[in-house]
C-alpha cells in the first residue's frame, strides 16, 4: 500500500505541475491519512509538498505548510469521530481543495472540487477494497 | 490521547521545518539548493510536457490560414513601418533599445499559465513580455532559478491596446474564456476580424508591451448607443494548450 502510494504520489507531483489544474497530491495525502492514519503521512506531505512548490514555481515550504495543517486536522477530527467513511472523504475532499484552489490559484469554480470529490471516492474505494484483499 | 502523543510531534517537527524552509527561500537564501533541484526536475518535466501536448493533431491547418491573412496585414504595416522610418531618420531620433529574443521551452501549462525552462539564472525578470513570432502571449509574472511562470493574456492582464486598421484605442482585460476590448469611444470604429495590436505603453524601466504585437482579433462588437463605451471581444490567433516554445523579449 505504502509503495503504490509513494507511486502514485511522485506521478500525481509532475502532472499536477505539467498539465492537470487539479490538486491530486492534495487528494492522495487526504485519502491515504483517513485511510492509514498514521504519522507517516507527515513526512509524505513535507516532502511531498517540497518536491510540488519546486516544480510548480512557488517557494518551497507553502504547500507543504497548507498539506500538513489539512493533515493535522483530520487527524485531530478522527479523536472524536468516524473518519474512515464516505461523507467524510466527501466532505473534507471537497472543502480542502476548494481551500487549496483559493489559496493557490487564486480562485476557484465549484467543478475542479466537484471533479476532486469524485476522484477522491473513487481513489478511497479502490484503496479500501485492496486493504481488505491485502488483509484477508 | 495515545494517538494524539503519537501523531503530534512528527506533524509538529514537519511543520516547523517547512516554515523553515519557506522563510529561507523567501529570504533568498535557498536559490542555489533550489536552483540545483530545479535543474533535475526540469528534464522530467519536459518529457512529460512533451508527451501530453504536441501541436500535431490538426490546429497547424487552421493557424496556417490565419498566417496567411496575418501575412497581408504584416504588408501593410511594413509600409507604414518603412514611412516611418523615413520620418525617424528625417528628424534623427534614435531607435529604441535593441531587444534579444531568448528561446524557452514550456514544461508545464495550466490555469491560464505556462511554466517555461527559463529563470533567474537566464536574466528573466518579472515583467518580461513573452511571445511567438509577432503575437503577444503574456508576460513573466513568477520567477525561479531555473523556472518561471507566464500569465497568458486570457488571465487578469490588463493593458491599453488598438486596433490595426482603424486605430481605435481601448483597454484590453484577459478573462478566462477570451479577451475584451473594453473603454473604447463610442465614436470610434470597431470591426470584426480587424486584428488587436498592442499600443505600445512602457513606462521609464521598460515595463509594459512593446508596440504593435498582435493582441488577437476582433470576433464581436458590443455596441450600445445609451452606454459610454463600445466593447469588442477578442480571441488570439494562438492557441495556447499547443503552444511548445516561446520567445522572452529581453533588454
Amino acid at each position: 500500500m505504502e509503495i503504490l502510494f509513494f507511486i502514485l504520489l511522485i506521478i500525481s507531483i509532475f502532472v499536477e505541475s505539467t498539465f492537470i489544474n487539479l490538486p491530486l497530491v492534495f487528494i492522495l495525502l487526504v485519502v491515504f491519512c483517513i485511510l492509514k492514519k498514521s504519522g507517516y503521512v507527515f513526512l509524505s506531505a513535507f516532502l511531498a509538498g517540497i518536491l510540488l512548490d519546486l516544480t510548480a514555481v512557488r517557494f518551497p515550504g507553502t504547500s507543504s505548510i497548507f498539506f500538513l495543517l489539512v493533515l493535522l486536522m483530520i487527524m485531530l477530527y478522527q479523536r472524536k469521530y468516524e473518519i474512515n467513511s464516505y461523507p467524510f472523504i466527501l466532505v473534507s475532499s471537497f472543502v480542502g481543495t476548494y481551500m487549496y484552489l483559493i489559496i493557490f490559484n487564486k480562485h476557484a469554480n465549484l467543478l475542479q472540487p466537484f471533479l476532486c470529490t469524485i476522484l477522491a471516492l473513487v481513489l478511497y474505494s479502490v484503496l479500501q477494497i485492496r486493504e481488505v484483499r491485502s488483509n484477508n | 490521547m495515545q494517538k494524539r502523543k503519537s501523531f503530534f510531534p512528527t506533524f509538529l517537527i514537519f511543520f516547523i521545518l517547512s516554515i523553515f524552509i519557506f522563510l529561507l527561500s523567501r529570504l533568498g537564501f535557498l536559490n542555489g539548493l533550489t536552483g540545483f533541484l530545479e535543474r533535475a526536475t526540469v528534464p522530467l518535466q519536459r518529457v512529460i510536457f512533451g508527451a501530453t501536448h504536441s501541436d500535431k493533431w490538426g490546429e497547424s491547418a487552421k493557424l496556417k490560414d490565419e498566417n496567411s491573412k496575418l501575412a497581408s496585414q504584416i504588408v501593410k504595416q511594413s509600409e507604414l513601418k518603412r514611412e516611418n522610418q523615413a520620418l525617424r531618420d528625417q528628424f534623427q531620433t534614435s531607435n529604441p533599445a535593441p531587444r534579444i529574443l531568448l528561446p524557452a521551452k514550456i514544461i508545464g501549462n495550466n490555469d491560464g499559465s505556462l511554466t517555461i525552462d527559463k529563470g533567474r539564472a537566464d536574466t528573466l525578470k518579472k515583467g518580461d513580455v513573452v511571445v511567438i513570432k509577432d503575437n503577444l502571449i503574456g508576460k513573466v509574472e513568477k520567477i525561479s532559478e531555473h523556472l518561471a511562470t507566464v500569465s497568458l493574456l486570457t488571465s487578469n492582464i490588463i493593458f491599453t491596446a488598438k486596433t490595426a486598421k482603424t486605430g481605435s484605442v481601448g483597454i484590453l482585460k484577459g478573462q478566462s474564456n477570451g479577451m475584451i476590448l473594453d473603454n473604447v469611444l463610442l465614436n470610434d470604429h470597431l470591426e470584426k476580424d480587424d486584428l488587436v495590436i498592442t499600443k505600445g505603453d512602457e513606462d521609464l524601466y521598460g515595463s509594459g508591451f512593446p508596440p504593435d504585437l498582435v493582441v488577437g482579433k476582433i470576433v464581436s462588437v458590443n455596441k450600445k448607443a445609451s452606454n459610454l463605451f463600445q466593447s469588442a471581444e477578442v480571441r488570439s490567433l494562438i492557441d495556447f494548450s499547443k503552444l511548445e516554445t516561446v520567445f522572452i523579449i529581453t533588454k
